[in-house]
């Protein structure tokens, strides 16, 4: 009996209830968007407050705005959960906007707090956008659509949801990559989308791939596998699009790139074999050209196409590799091929 | 067979368990920033020199306490292996109170937390070894449904171009080696409750080395593939795993893991308790023996307050020097003996 009781005493304290806070006190963070203004990062917190009810749980919420500034990020979050006027609770936040000017400048130092922050999620999807767009981004009639359709995108990630950029998918080390890539938000008509994928390097925006480039990387980047053509009637899509890749040493150290998939929505009356054929030129020529930009003439990676090759022969790549001088005009060369579905 | 007899498979599991642990639960370690490349062949190595030394020594455990309390040597040996191992728990609970902070905020204090966690050993130890090796079966089923389900939940985010590869590894793997050369007093453990089981000259220690190689090698691979060079700069990379993966909407799975984690780190610390009573039963006079678990749960109790007041990042290296001498300790210790009788 005294066992009984003692396992029992020692239960109840094992409940971990000492100071609880009440869901109605707490403001749940769907959001934190960062950008610097004199010198201090400044930061804007829209979190959500518990519904009194589940039914109409979408009415009864109510959009909480705070912001704060500091001369680091910590200090800025900080200053911003005092003005919240309720308990911060950041264990559904998956979404991290930093503004395009404080990305170029200090997103190492933002990504190394979030990353080492016990409440801040590895997964934290982020983003950068443009100072301009900040009032359409948060805009409290539409910031809760904004929300959810860049959670839905981030949780379809790897089903054609576009490029993700999660915390713990840049590499903090510098080792691997010394760019950031990072896709940017607009407000389009129907609601947020990404119009760019930014590439920041010592402290500076490098490169921004838009419109059909965008796509191209993100075929690259293995983030899509289909791709739209648009040309009138001839419009169609290719789809189930998996690259293939061979290296080939002698004479020139070069990548083979397979891009293969099928197209299947052809409804004009081209012939599909010459349509196919059409459609191949067109992504071998934009794939040759965004690997042109990013590889050769910006010298970045970010399809880890060096990878190939040092898994063939890494003492005589990873020198050349580091040096940037791995890639030249002819390295990576692209083929596709599509077939008509049957 | 003998009272409170566990066999040597229980055993192997209470082992592997406490191991793993370790590998999964150290909230204070420093990361050793190299890729999987290098990591799994300096594992490989480190699990072989205990190999080795688990084979050069394995009569160590086929002689009882009682016998080894006649030596003086065979006295000192079983001091000293019980202090390693106190420090090793003291380690452990102050690991675990660092998980629990991290995991779920801090709710309630670690002095708090050490007097709940000292009651169980307590009570663990007073049951026996049968008890604890019985947990270890379901505890061991929860773990690899945990680790599996780690796996799984990150099998979308696999990347091949993730793993890492280095030019001239070979150097950096001894380098690997020599900054974290590890040597597990639950190893120690293993070896003083070889006296409980049936068969103690025939465990197989290659079988418990293999699994902890094999659980090493899968976890390491898995987070680089899916942290790619995130991984090197983490404390503890498969949490992380844990913390990221999902399945369907089930996107939080991290608190689940890490009950089952604790489970097994404080099953760990009851495992060396459990061997430290026994050498502390050898070693004291005959009127102190129906004390020994009290003083083993304050011997504990006492290391844990140490190593929270004197937080020393290094402390694994010295657990690692201490868990080679106990077993040198412990081979004298058996020769002492065996001479007397």
């Amino acid at each position: 009996m005294k066992r009984f009781l003692a396992l029992f005493a020692a239960l109840l304290l094992l409940t971990g209830c000492q100071r609880p806070v009440s869901l109605s006190e707490r403001a749940v963070v769907k959001m934190i968007c960062i950008s610097r203004q004199r010198q201090n990062y400044h930061v804007k917190l829209i979190a959500y407050t518990a519904p009194q009810s589940e039914e109409n749980a979408d009415a009864e919420r109510e959009i909480l705005l705070a912001e704060g500034e500091g001369d680091a990020v910590q200090t800025a979050l900080l200053d911003a959960e005092h003005r919240l006027g309720a308990e911060a609770f950041y264990a559904q936040n998956e979404l991290l906007l930093v503004e395009q000017e404080a990305a170029a400048d200090r997103l190492g130092e933002i990504l190394g707090y979030f990353s080492q922050e016990r409440v801040s999620r590895p997964n934290t999807a982020v983003y950068a956008y443009q100072a301009n767009e900040e009032e359409c981004l948060l805009d409290p009639d539409t910031v809760q659509q904004t929300v959810k359709l860049l959670e839905e995108q981030k949780n379809s990630s790897g089903q054609d949801g576009g490029l993700v950029q999660m915390i713990y998918r840049f590499d903090l080390t510098g080792e691997v990559e010394d760019f950031f890539l990072l896709p940017r938000l607009v407000m389009g008509e129907g609601g947020v989308q990404t119009d760019a994928l930014l590439f920041f390097r010592d402290r500076a925006l490098q490169l921004a791939l838009t419109g059909e480039e965008m796509e191209a990387a993100q075929l690259l980047l293995g983030e899509l596998s289909r791709y739209r053509y648009l040309d009138g009637a001839n419009s169609c899509t290719a789809e189930d699009l998996r690259l293939e890749y061979t290296v080939e040493d002698a004479p020139q150290p070069r990548l083979q790139l397979a891009l293969r998939g099928e197209v299947r929505d052809l409804r004009s009356e081209a012939d599909p074999r010459a349509l196919c054929r059409e459609i191949e030129n067109h992504l071998a020529e934009l794939l040759g050209q965004v690997i042109l930009r990013c590889c050769v003439e910006n010298r970045t990676d970010p399809f880890r196409f060096g990878w190939w090759f040092l898994a063939v022969d890494a003492d005589r790549f990873a020198p050349l590799l580091a040096e940037g001088a791995l890639f030249q005009e002819n390295t990576v060369q692209v083929t596709v091929r599509l077939t008509p579905a049957s | 067979m003998k009272d409170d007899a566990i066999s040597r498979g229980q055993l192997l599991v209470c082992i592997y368990l406490t191991m793993t642990a370790e590998m999964l639960i150290r909230p204070y370690r420093e990361p050793i920033q190299f890729p999987a490349q290098v990591l799994i062949p300096a594992a490989g190595m480190n699990l072989l020199v205990i190999g080795l030394a688990l084979r050069l020594g394995r009569r160590a455990g086929t002689i009882g306490c009682a016998q080894r309390a006649q030596s003086g040597v065979g006295r000192l040996a079983m001091l000293f292996c019980t202090a390693v191992l106190a420090l090793s728990g003291g380690a452990a609970l102050q690991d675990a109170d660092g998980f629990l902070g991290f995991t779920g905020g801090r709710q309630f204090s670690f002095f708090l937390f050490l007097a709940l966690a000292l009651l169980l050993v307590f009570y663990a130890v007073r049951l026996g070894a049968e008890g604890f090796a019985r947990v270890g079966g379901v505890v061991l089923t929860l773990m690899l449904l945990s680790l599996g389900l780690v796996i799984l939940s990150n099998l979308r985010d696999l990347r091949l171009q993730n793993l890492q590869i280095l030019p001239q590894s070979h150097e950096k793997v001894v380098q690997a080696l020599g900054i974290g050369f590890y040597a597990s007093p639950a190893l120690l453990a293993g070896v003083v409750l070889t006296e409980k089981t049936d068969r103690p000259a025939q465990m197989r220690w290659g079988k418990l080395l293999g699994g902890i190689f094999a659980t090493y090698f899968v976890l390491t691979v898995v987070g680089e593939m899916t942290l790619g060079s995130f991984a090197s700069v983490q404390r503890q990379p498969v949490y992380t795993l844990a913390r990221i993966g999902g399945i369907s909407v089930f996107r939080r799975l991290d608190s689940l893991h890490s009950s089952v984690w604790l489970m097994a780190l404080l099953l760990g610390v009851v495992v060396q308790a459990a061997a430290a009573e026994l050498l502390l039963r050898g070693a004291l006079p005959a009127k102190w023996k129906k004390y020994t678990v009290l003083l083993t749960a304050l011997l504990f109790g006492g290391a844990a307050l140490f190593v929270h007041q004197e937080t020393e990042a290094a402390l694994w290296r010295w657990l690692t020097v201490g868990t080679a001498v106990g077993m040198l300790l412990l081979c004298a210790g058996r020769k002492g003996g065996e001479k007397r009788q």
